[in-house]
């Protein structure tokens, strides 16, 4: 009945485990490598734990959107990653980040945290919050409201988000030492759709390089804005919900919208404190201010 | 292949008596081989007993038959250093090994895979699992287990919620 040498016997894979693993590392597609993994329970255990540390992207990727350094601990960079990627003959956007250690700068450590897949007309913005001694990457996701018309050329920097209209033609020159997006007649106005929030597990260690989704923030409360952020527990908030994030809208750029409020994140309730609408005509700044604690 | 391989290493064995130390070994399946210790050696398994000289009698091999051990001696001798000159020529013997067919090289490289793994040959092992990745490359999870012949033991619903998972993996 056994019709080759690596069928199971009694119900046990025969390949010993090392094997399976030098197996998987010459995989060079994701796509096979997470097939394999739905062989069979064992199997799935031995492919994840060996996939788990890898760099390599199941996508190409078309264009970079964003790059955002922070440094942390006098020796460490952490530097995001947003892209925009073709997948599956669409077109995503994705997300990642990576550590590095400034001493030396050839060995970068990886901490992948994508996780799903935003179809390319959402877009996003992400935060790094420390909180609770734990370093927290906070993902805003925006809905793409609207594209109005404008009729001056704006100059971007290489943040470009918002140039993921095909409609409007786009047009890319490089001027100087900068990559500097020139975009013809386009506006973008998003409304928040949601929250995610990722927990790098322990940045100092070497040999882990992953981040988990967190579903709850337990009592903490985050405050969060481009121009800082801001991690607090319950206790010091009194007549505050916990488990919600406090957002502004800080975009930079064109986004003209006053979407600002709290997330809840235990059912994803949106309470926005004004009413929202656009105005093309000014730009403003929002950023929390914490009197007390500095 | 069998015979070729142990009247090589043999032969070779007499030109260098003396210098060159014969290793013999015995498969599973009472088969024995004698084979110089230069060339036994690029099994890191049986380096570590030579080193602690626990080499002087017969090795037994456990796990590995006759034919399968043939096949390993005749691995080691084309990959003795100096033995071939031609690069371009051990790379075609090397691609006999990269393609699995039918059933009977599934099975040869299943064996030379445990071989090469008990007796700890990284070259081997290194050319048997790229065979491997090459063979189940592009095929879908069912193929897959197909090629290995390995029930699911996921049930339907643990299924489902993988393949909801990993949808983007299943999508042409």
């Amino acid at each position: 009945m056994v019709s080759n040498k690596f069928s199971m016997i009694l119900g046990v894979v025969q390949l010993p485990t090392d094997v399976l693993e030098t197996i998987v590392d010459r995989l060079s597609s994701e796509i096979d490598c997470v097939r394999l993994s739905m062989v069979c329970k064992s199997w799935r255990s031995s492919v994840k734990k060996r996939t788990r540390t890898r760099t390599r992207l199941p996508f190409e990727i078309l264009r970079l959107l964003c790059w955002h350094l922070l440094r942390f601990q006098s020796t460490k960079v952490f530097t995001r990653w947003q892209v925009l990627c073709f997948f599956k003959n669409q077109k995503f956007t994705s997300r990642g980040g990576f550590l590095f250690d400034t001493r030396s700068s050839d060995s970068l450590d990886w901490v992948h945290y994508e996780t799903s897949w935003i179809a390319e007309k959402s877009i996003f913005k992400s935060y790094l919050v420390e909180s609770n001694d734990e370093f927290l990457i906070v993902h805003k996701i925006l809905n793409d409201i609207r594209v109005i018309i404008g009729d001056e050329d704006e100059d971007e920097d290489e943040d470009g988000v918002g140039n993921g209209n095909e409609d409007h033609e786009v047009k890319a020159i490089a001027i100087a030492m900068t990559m500097t997006i020139l975009i013809t007649s386009k506006f973008q106005v998003t409304q928040l759709s949601k929250f995610e929030i990722f927990h790098i597990v322990d940045p100092n260690s070497s040999n882990i390089h992953v981040a988990t989704r967190l579903h709850s923030l337990d009592n903490r409360t985050l405050f969060v804005a481009e121009r800082g952020s801001i991690s607090i527990p319950l206790t010091s908030l009194d007549g505050l919900k916990r488990n919600c994030i406090f957002f502004l809208d800080d975009s930079s750029r064109h986004n003209l919208s006053r979407d600002s409020g709290v997330f809840y994140i235990e059912d994803g309730r949106i309470e926005r404190s004004f009413p929202f609408r656009w105005d093309d005509t000014r730009i403003f700044f929002m950023s929390w201010l914490f009197p007390n604690r500095f | 292949m069998s015979t070729a391989a142990t009247a090589d290493a043999s032969s070779s064995g007499d030109t260098t008596e003396g210098s060159v130390r014969l290793l013999t070994l015995q498969s599973e399946d009472g088969e024995v081989f004698e084979v110089k210790e230069t060339i036994a050696t690029q099994s890191v398994t049986i380096k570590g007993m030579v080193d602690d000289d626990c080499a002087t009698s017969t090795i037994p091999v456990c796990n590995v038959t006759g034919r399968t051990l043939a096949m390993v001696i005749e691995w080691w001798n084309k990959h003795e250093i100096g033995a071939v000159s031609n690069e371009k020529e051990l790379k075609e013997w090397e691609s006999q090994f990269d393609t699995i067919d039918d059933k009977s090289d599934r099975d040869d490289v299943y064996d030379l895979l445990m071989a090469a793994n008990y007796l700890n040959i990284p070259t081997l092992l290194d050319c048997c699992t790229s065979a491997v990745a090459e063979a189940i490359k592009g095929k879908s999870t069912d193929e897959m287990r197909e090629f290995f012949d390995i029930k699911s033991d996921f049930d339907e619903k643990e299924e489902d919620a993988l393949r909801k998972e990993n949808q983007w993996a299943f999508e042409n």
